[in-house]
């Protein structure tokens, strides 16, 4: 398993809630490229 | 006793009083309703005959008569005359005075859109001239401008970048798209911001809003901190083979993208560009919406 960190509009931001970080979800290996 | 005395003047009735004065005048009666239209008045007399006009005529409108017996006639058009057209359904016609009807339009429409693969909704697609490897170390604050062609109008949510399988530390990588000019990057189109890469085989995304038409673009991507093992999904010691449109050195060898060294902060217009012909690169992705 990897894992998918996404940022709102904007990418990264410390003054946001999580730094701007919406989702982070878990990647079964056989879909990685 | 008294004595009662009898006067005739109390025994018979006087003479008539006269006749009083006559009364006052009424008030006037209301106003009678309108009498009906009057009938129509005759018909005028004729006036008088007006002078003979004269045509004029411009092409391409031409006259076969004379100028106050015109006999117009429209011309037909050419490629150097404007006039009349026929129109015509055919999509293989070479004619040069005919003129293709919105259906023929179409047609060709059609078929033009079947021969392109458009992007599939919430998948991820790189730069054209990637191969992907991931053990070559990225150099900090380099920006890598991988080619990346869109044959068709295309909103993307997304841009990605992931951290290789040797990553360690923590890098901030930020990612973009360029337009191009004459193949190379040009300006700025979007700039996403950053991604806090911190472990090895995360894949990390900007959501995005962007639209692009059909055209040459590229995908940026620059490490602007250095990880400890700063490598990432970038292209790998073997060339791809889609064809991309893009340049080879003398040596032919592909040149694979374009890098631009001491690029810190926020993106700016795309100079100094060094061509790219060795593995390394940071690759990009974006997502079709």
């Amino acid at each position: 398993m990897s894992k998918l960190i996404t940022y709102g509009l904007g990418g990264y931001d410390p003054s946001k809630p999580n730094n701007n970080i919406v989702e982070e979800i878990d990647i079964p290996d056989e879909e990685q490229q | 006793m008294g004595r009662i005395t009898v006067s005739s003047n109390n025994l018979f009735p006087g003479p008539k009083g006269e006749k009083g004065d006559a009364g006052a005048a009424g008030t006037n009666g209301t106003n009678g309703t309108n009498g009906a239209t009057g009938a129509t008045g005759a018909t005028g007399a004729t006036g008088a005959t007006g002078s003979s006009g004269v045509v004029t005529v411009n092409a391409p409108i031409t006259n076969a008569g004379t100028s106050t017996a015109a006999n117009l006639s429209v011309s037909a058009g050419t490629t150097s005359a404007a006039g009349i057209l026929q129109l015509t359904d055919s999509t293989s016609s070479t004619s040069t005075t005919t003129a293709a009807t919105p259906n023929a339009v179409k047609t060709a429409y059609d078929f033009s859109n079947s021969m392109v693969l458009p992007f599939v909704t919430g998948y991820y697609y790189k730069g054209t001239t990637a191969n992907l490897g991931n053990t070559t170390a990225a150099t900090a604050n380099t920006t890598y401008y991988v080619p990346f062609f869109v044959p068709t109008t295309t909103t993307f949510d997304r841009i990605l970048t992931r951290a290789g399988s040797g990553f360690s530390g923590t890098a901030s990588v930020r990612l973009g798209i360029y337009n191009s000019s004459a193949g190379k990057p040009s300006t700025v189109l979007l700039d996403a911001g950053t991604v806090s890469v911190t472990a090895a085989g995360v894949s990390y995304t900007i959501t995005i809003s962007q639209q692009l038409t059909p055209g040459l673009y590229f995908l940026a991507a620059n490490s602007q901190t250095a990880a400890t093992t700063n490598t990432y999904t970038a292209i790998g010691s073997n060339q791809g083979s889609v064809y991309n449109g893009q340049p080879y050195t003398t040596n032919l060898t592909m040149i694979q993208y374009y890098s631009q060294a001491s690029v810190t902060g926020a993106f700016s217009t795309a100079t100094s560009l060094t061509d790219g012909v060795l593995s390394g690169a940071i690759v990009a992705f974006v997502r079709a919406a």
